[in-house]
C-alpha cells in the first residue's frame, strides 16, 4: 500500500490575513465618515485661496474658467462669445417670489481677473444676479 | 491505494477571500471618489449693485501681479501690512470700493486685495473695470 503525502490545508490559514482586514476596513470607514463624493469635472484648475464662507451644499449651476481663459458648464465647452446667449436660455423666467438665480464660478487663480471681468458682465447680463467664486480656505503652495 | 482525501464534512469555516474582494473594491470606491478639499465663496459682482441712495465710490487700481496698489492719490502694496487701514480710516463708512485691475493681474490677487479691503473695513468691494494698458 502506498500512501501519497498530502498537506492538508489548515483551516486557520487565513489567520495571518486578519490584521490586513482590520486596517482596510478602518481605511473604509475613515473614507467613508470623512470624505465627500463629489462628481469631478476633470478639468485642470487650481483654484484660488481665500478665508471665507464655507461653500453651501444648494444645488447651483458651475462655471469652470481655465488659467486660459477655457470655460466649461454643464459638460460644454463654450467659446466666450457663446456664454451669454447659453446663459440666457438657462436662466428662463421663474416665478416672482422665486429666489434670485445662483451662478458659481470656479475659476484658475492664475486666470487674468480681466478675463474674469467679462465674463461676470456676461453673466450678469445673462440674468444671474448672485454670482459667487469658489475658493479653496488657506494659502497658496 | 488509499488516498488522504480530507472529508467532505469537515467544515473549513468561512473564506475569507471573497469577503477581502469586496472590501477592497469599496476602498478603492472611496478612496477614488472621496474629495478632501473644504470649498468655500466669495461674493463676487462686477457693478455695483445698490441702486439707491448716492454714496461714495472709492477707485482703486490694482496696478501689478505683486500687489501694487494706487487709491485716493495713495501709493500702495498689499504687502505690506496694514496698507489699506489708513486709506479706509479717510473714507465714509457706506463707501463702495471699485476695484480697477491692469491686463496682467491674476484673479489670486484681485481676491487678495477684495479680502484685504475687507479686512480692513470696507462694507462693498466690486470688480469694476480693466484698466488700458499705457504704452
Amino acid at each position: 500500500m502506498i500512501r501519497l503525502p498530502h498537506t492538508r490545508p489548515s483551516p486557520y490559514n487565513e489567520d495571518n490575513l486578519i490584521p490586513l482586514i482590520n486596517i482596510v476596513f478602518l481605511m473604509l470607514i475613515f473614507f467613508m465618515v470623512a470624505g465627500q463624493i463629489q462628481s469631478r469635472d476633470g478639468l485642470a484648475i487650481d483654484p484660488p485661496f481665500a478665508d471665507n464662507k464655507p461653500a453651501s451644499d444648494t444645488e447651483t449651476r458651475t462655471l469652470a474658467i481655465m488659467a486660459d481663459g477655457q470655460m466649461v458648464i454643464d459638460g460644454k465647452t463654450l467659446a466666450p462669445s457663446e456664454l451669454k446667449t447659453y446663459l440666457a436660455s438657462l436662466n428662463k423666467p421663474a416665478a416672482t417670489n422665486a429666489e434670485p438665480p445662483v451662478l458659481m464660478i470656479k475659476a484658475d487663480r492664475l486666470l487674468p481677473a480681466a478675463k474674469l471681468h467679462a465674463t461676470l458682465v456676461d453673466v450678469r447680463e445673462a440674468g444671474f444676479t448672485t454670482i459667487r467664486l469658489l475658493t479653496l480656505s488657506g494659502e497658496p503652495s | 491505494m488509499l488516498l488522504d482525501i480530507p472529508g467532505a464534512s469537515k467544515s473549513r469555516g468561512l473564506s475569507l477571500t471573497p469577503l477581502i474582494d469586496v472590501v477592497f473594491i469599496l476602498l478603492l470606491f472611496f478612496m477614488l471618489s472621496t474629495n478632501f478639499m473644504q470649498w468655500q465663496e466669495l461674493p463676487l459682482s462686477a457693478t455695483k449693485n445698490s441702486a439707491n441712495a448716492p454714496e461714495t465710490i472709492v477707485h482703486v487700481k490694482l496696478l501689478t501681479d505683486t500687489g501694487d496698489i494706487e487709491a485716493a492719490g495713495q501709493q500702495l502694496n498689499l504687502q505690506t501690512a496694514d496698507a489699506l487701514s489708513g486709506l479706509i480710516a479717510t473714507q465714509p463708512e457706506d463707501a463702495v470700493y471699485a476695484v480697477h485691475v491692469s491686463a496682467t493681474v491674476s484673479t489670486q490677487t484681485f481676491i487678495n486685495l477684495s479680502l484685504a479691503l475687507e479686512r480692513a473695513g470696507a462694507s462693498v468691494t466690486y470688480l469694476a473695470q480693466v484698466l488700458e494698458e499705457t504704452p
